[in-house]
């Protein structure tokens, strides 16, 4: 027997449980983006020191070519996000702005759902913008996987997805 | 055959002898008598021409000296009467007063009266109604007789729970009308007059909360759902976001307040560009933690 306070601010309490809009989302993926530029940034910074400390006196700023920061920031904002929905069912961007990413029961993805959909974002990303045209706020990537974006400012985690039975 | 009455001489005591004579008497005086009505009835225009003659003065004739004499005999009669009245008055009364001594009335009247025959010729109905009751109970010293009357005593000798058990008493109260009663009552008026103070000035309340188990009281409230009311009642997260949140919770809250608003234009404007007659489904599957009960379209325009 508990008592539960509700921490949400009152003006915000209607809008949870319900899919979000488009400027909600662009700021939370706005946000991963950064992060993602942030942590290529560090990967370069790693490596060139890496390069420095192995040869001080020949040492040079190594070239990137475009491909290879494509590739690389590809994969690594497909991982992050496949991890970050799959975890908490979250990542930083929606953490900040409230949001969070379940399936079509209100549940936490399962892992190759949110691989899935982390892919279709980072090849597809324009398909975000179907969201103002959707009847039910949902993007292109949702309507493949059956997914949701929606409000909630809340803390706690999600329920896990039942996992499928071996046969 | 018929007792004959005691006192009275029986009739086989007198001898046929004196009934024939008294017969015989009685046809003798009859007869005169027709004789005589018919010897008057015929000498009485005689006796007038007799007694007042045409031929004389007034004052002469017969009549008038017969009418003096009349009247005479008249004076003497009425004064013979009165006398005897007076002898009447000085006898009579020492000797009944002597007879009724000598007699038993009591006995007598119950011996010879048939006083049920007597009674039931009475007419007691009209006896009743001749009376004059109201005049009777003017007269009636009513306080006077109350004052005599030992109430406690009469009370004290009702068995009153006898007379109660024989009451109906729901039957006397299914005729009350109760609404009636009530509704001539002027509650008001009554509770004007209640000294309310005065009451609770004699109320004793340490003594009452004394008496109150005020653990069995807690036990039954609901503590949870009143602190949860109290809660949402005063905004209690809002009151500690206030006292301890920090300028960045600020920030991100307005971030999240400003892009649900400028969610909810964006929506409304490409609805009204593509003429979208429905309201947008945004209510998602499951049940999110944040989810207000019976919530399930978001408000149109945002709280501030």
């Amino acid at each position: 027997m508990s008592a539960h306070v509700d921490p949400i601010p009152r003006e915000a309490r209607p809008f949870q449980g319900h899919r979000a809009g488009l400027m909600t989302r662009i700021a939370a993926a706005a946000i991963d983006f950064g992060i993602v530029i942030i942590a290529l940034a560090v990967c370069y910074l790693g490596v060139s020191a890496f390069l420095f400390l192995l040869n001080p006196r020949s040492f040079s700023a190594p070239a990137v070519s475009p491909a290879v920061i494509y590739t690389a920031g590809g994969l690594l904002l497909t991982i992050y996000l496949a991890v970050s929905w799959r975890g908490s069912g979250r990542t930083y961007g929606n953490h900040v702005m409230g949001l969070r990413v379940v399936n079509h029961r209100g549940q936490r993805l399962h892992p190759v759902v949110s691989l899935v959909r982390a892919a279709l974002y980072v090849i597809f990303p324009i398909g975000l913008l179907w969201v103002i045209v959707s009847g039910r706020n949902r993007s292109l990537q949702d309507l493949v996987v059956r997914t949701s974006v929606i409000y909630d400012w809340g803390a706690r985690s999600l329920p896990h997805a039942p996992e499928p039975t071996r046969t | 055959m018929t007792e004959p009455h005691p006192g009275t001489s029986p009739a086989r005591s007198v001898p046929d002898a004196v009934d024939a004579a008294l017969g015989v008497a009685a046809l003798a005086t009859n007869a005169a008598v027709s004789v005589t009505r018919l010897f008057v009835r015929a000498a009485a225009p005689v006796g007038r021409l007799v007694m007042r003659p045409p031929i004389l003065n007034e004052r002469l004739h017969p009549a008038r000296v017969v009418e003096a004499f009349a009247d005479r005999g008249h004076l003497a009669r009425t004064s013979a009467n009165d006398d005897l009245s007076r002898i009447i008055a000085a006898v009579v009364p020492p000797v009944v007063e002597e007879v009724l001594d000598s007699l038993d009335l009591t006995a007598l009247v119950q011996q010879r009266v048939d006083i049920d025959a007597l009674v039931s010729t009475v007419d007691i109905a009209a006896v009743v109604d001749r009376m004059d009751i109201d005049a009777i109970l003017r007269q009636v010293d009513v306080d006077g007789m109350l004052r005599q009357v030992d109430i406690d005593a009469i009370v004290s000798k009702v068995d009153i729970d006898a007379v109660v058990r024989q009451v109906d008493i729901d039957a006397i109260a299914r005729q009350v009308d109760i609404d009636a009663i009530v509704s001539q009552v002027d509650i008001d008026a009554i509770a004007k007059r209640i000294d309310v103070d005065a009451i609770v000035e004699r109320i004793d309340v340490d003594a009452i909360v004394s008496r109150v188990d005020i653990d069995t009281i807690v036990r039954r409230l609901d503590l949870v759902a009143l602190a949860e009311e109290v809660v949402n009642g005063i905004d209690l997260p809002e009151i500690i976001r206030e006292s301890t949140g920090s300028m960045a919770s600020d920030v991100v809250r307005d971030a999240r307040m400003q892009s649900i608003d400028a969610d909810v234009a964006i929506a409304r404007v490409v609805d009204r560009i593509i003429r979208r007659r429905r309201a947008r489904h945004t209510d998602a599957p499951g049940e999110p933690e944040s989810a207000q009960p019976g919530q399930t379209e978001p408000p149109k325009e945002l709280p501030r």
